[in-house]
């Protein structure tokens, strides 16, 4: 099996006319395509997970948080860094920790312990803030580590791609309530080393001037168009991802549907999260998937809460039924959802319901995914 | 003279590796296919790297930028002890690059939807954008929005990216997973990122005239 190293990140231009019938065809073009196509493949993922600001009430100093990745191909390295900071106005030390373990929709798991989680994410690094008044603004004030999670690694551990999506559930514990977590954020990473073994992938050197086009297995022209295809239906974007602690979920408790207590941009108005979807087929709409962690608390056995997603092409729902108080559940991933295309932007909007006055549907976690036509 | 590039929309071919491929083995390749191919690679390089970057719910704003600098959303007090009354928040370093292969910068948008107690006040968000994270300053370039609508309006602030601000952020950065034991580094290279603030401000200077924000997200467009 070849690798190629891309040296740096490009998208060559490539003027349809190279390739106009009865132009003599040339290495170049086709060696340049080669690059253009691994560049549509893994030069832009665009999933991504992140966490607002979690802090602690002073008396208990373990917050958790769940955030959402479906494992597409695209990536192969995710890149997390997060921020702390601290509330001590002269100077005084705090710290916390931060632990990962992930699960896929199939109940596989991988722990904060094994050994595809890097050092520093095992609940194992005191990660220091100090603030001085007057002197060191806050935003200056913490540490911003940064880690990277190996996709092929957890895949090896135990977890599968095509168990979709897989839940991050993050551990932050802090010192003292004077820390906090200002942000966390995950980013899929451009891929610079092009492997045959991949799903996809080209090698421009399969296109050399003078030497017979590479076409053999699983290199070469044959690959070509799977390459350019994940440039589509690899790379997802997280067009919505908002995760909260699990001590300050969105609430509903309407019979009715009903924007999430604190989601409101007036009274009794839902916010709108506005978005841009992906453009592949000029105003079509863009088809899209999404998830809720939700927690459904003083029901019983045959009641049910209903999360409803409403963009401008239409609502999708999701349904689910009491099991325990307790639990925090992942919802079906939800198709047949889209995007609006046809003006410059469309907005995301969340309500929900309860089947009976009573219980309390509590969610931790929103996440809207694409999910490309081929 | 310009050039085409992409017919700008999705070209669906045959499933890729299936006995109808377009490109399968022994296939003699053909001006079309190529053609198709190279326009559809540039449609994804375009579109892939325009995404959602940050969201944050709602909030309530009702304080000023201090004097004597009032309504000047180059003095937003970064380094307050208590953000009640201000939105002030880390938005998060994201990698950018220039719009597919046309070497234009995308633009970087903040909106969200807000309203004033009074028609008086200005409700007011800026959106900083920094090569590294650190924090902003009075000399951090921005952009800003604002409105003095009761009623609940849009708010867009729109900055626009330079090549000058994407090297800038150039970081060469080699991803090598602190695992147990540690693997071999199989690949690296440089790319660019942004970090971006997001400040919010009312003009009352009032807790008892407060603004209301809507959900606020970050994304990138498309060069105008």
């Amino acid at each position: 099996m070849s690798t190629n190293q891309r040296p740096f990140l490009q998208s060559p231009a490539l003027e349809a006319r190279s390739f106009a019938t009865g132009t003599t065809a040339a290495a170049s073009a086709t060696a340049t395509l080669a690059e253009l196509a691994d560049d549509a493949a893994t030069g832009n993922p665009g999933q991504r997970m992140t966490l607002g600001k979690i802090v602690n009430d002073g008396l208990t100093f373990d917050r958790f948080a769940s955030t959402y990745y479906i494992a597409a191909g695209a990536a192969r390295f995710l890149r997390v860094c997060f921020e702390v900071e601290s509330a001590y106005a002269a100077g005084l030390q705090t710290w916390l920790t931060v632990g990962l373990a992930i699960q896929d929709s199939a109940g596989n798991t991988v722990s904060p312990s094994s050994t595809a989680i890097p050092y520093g994410l095992k609940n194992d690094v005191d990660y220091s803030a100090w603030f001085n008044l007057g002197a060191a603004p806050r935003f200056a004030s913490g540490q911003r580590p940064v880690f990277w999670l190996d996709v092929e690694a957890l895949i090896t551990a135990g977890l599968v791609a095509a168990d979709a999506p897989w839940r991050f559930a993050w551990t932050i514990s802090m010192h003292d309530a004077n820390a906090y977590l200002r942000g966390l954020q995950v980013e899929e990473r451009a891929q610079f080393l092009i492997d045959e073994s991949a799903a996809f992938g080209q090698i421009p050197t399969d296109y050399l001037p003078r030497y017979a086009v590479v076409d053999g297995t699983p290199g070469g022209m044959q690959r070509l168009w799977e390459t350019v295809r994940g440039g589509n239906v690899a790379n997802l974007r997280t067009y919505h991802g908002m995760s909260r602690g699990d001590t300050s979920p969105w609430l509903v408790s309407a019979t009715s549907f009903a924007p999430f207590g604190s989601d409101t941009e007036s009274t009794g108005v839902a916010a709108r999260y506005r978005v841009r979807g992906r453009r592949m087929r000029g105003a079509t709409a863009c088809p899209v998937r999404w998830c809720v962690l939700y927690k459904f608390t003083g029901g019983s056995a045959g009641q049910t809460a209903t999360v409803k997603l409403t963009t401008g092409t239409g609502s999708t729902t999701v349904t689910v039924s009491w099991a325990d108080n307790t639990t925090w559940y992942t919802s079906a991933l939800v198709t047949g959802a889209s995007l609006d295309n046809t003006t410059t932007h469309d907005d995301v909007v969340w309500s929900g319901l309860v089947s009976t006055s009573g219980p309390i549907l509590s969610v931790a976690a929103r996440y809207v995914f694409d999910d490309p036509s081929p | 003279m310009s050039t085409i590039t992409t017919a700008s929309r999705w070209i669906a071919l045959p499933t890729a590796a299936g006995a109808a491929d377009r490109a399968r083995k022994n296939q003699p390749a053909d001006g079309a296919l190529m053609q198709v191919l190279s326009s559809n690679a540039t449609l994804a390089c375009r579109e892939n790297g325009l995404r959602t970057l940050w969201e944050r719910g709602p909030a309530e704003v009702y304080l000023n930028t201090p004097s004597p600098h009032p309504d000047q959303p180059e003095w937003m007090p970064w380094n307050v002890q208590t953000e009640t009354g201000y939105l002030i928040d880390y938005a998060g370093t994201h990698r950018v690059r220039s719009w597919g292969e046309t070497g234009f910068s995308p633009r970087i948008v903040l909106a969200t939807r807000g309203s004033v107690s009074s028609a008086l006040y200005d409700l007011v968000i800026a959106l900083y954008v920094l090569p590294l994270a650190g924090y902003p300053d009075n000399f951090t370039p921005y952009a800003v929005a604002r409105t003095n609508s009761t009623s609940t309006a849009d708010l867009v602030a729109v900055y626009t990216l330079t090549p000058e601000v994407i090297s800038a952020g150039a970081r060469h950065e080699v991803p090598s997973p602190g695992t147990s034991p540690p693997v071999p580094v199989t690949e690296m290279g440089p790319d660019a990122a942004v970090a971006l603030y997001v400040g919010a401000y009312c003009t009352s200077n009032s807790s008892g005239q407060k603004a209301l924000l809507g959900g606020l997200t970050i994304y990138l467009e498309e060069p105008a």
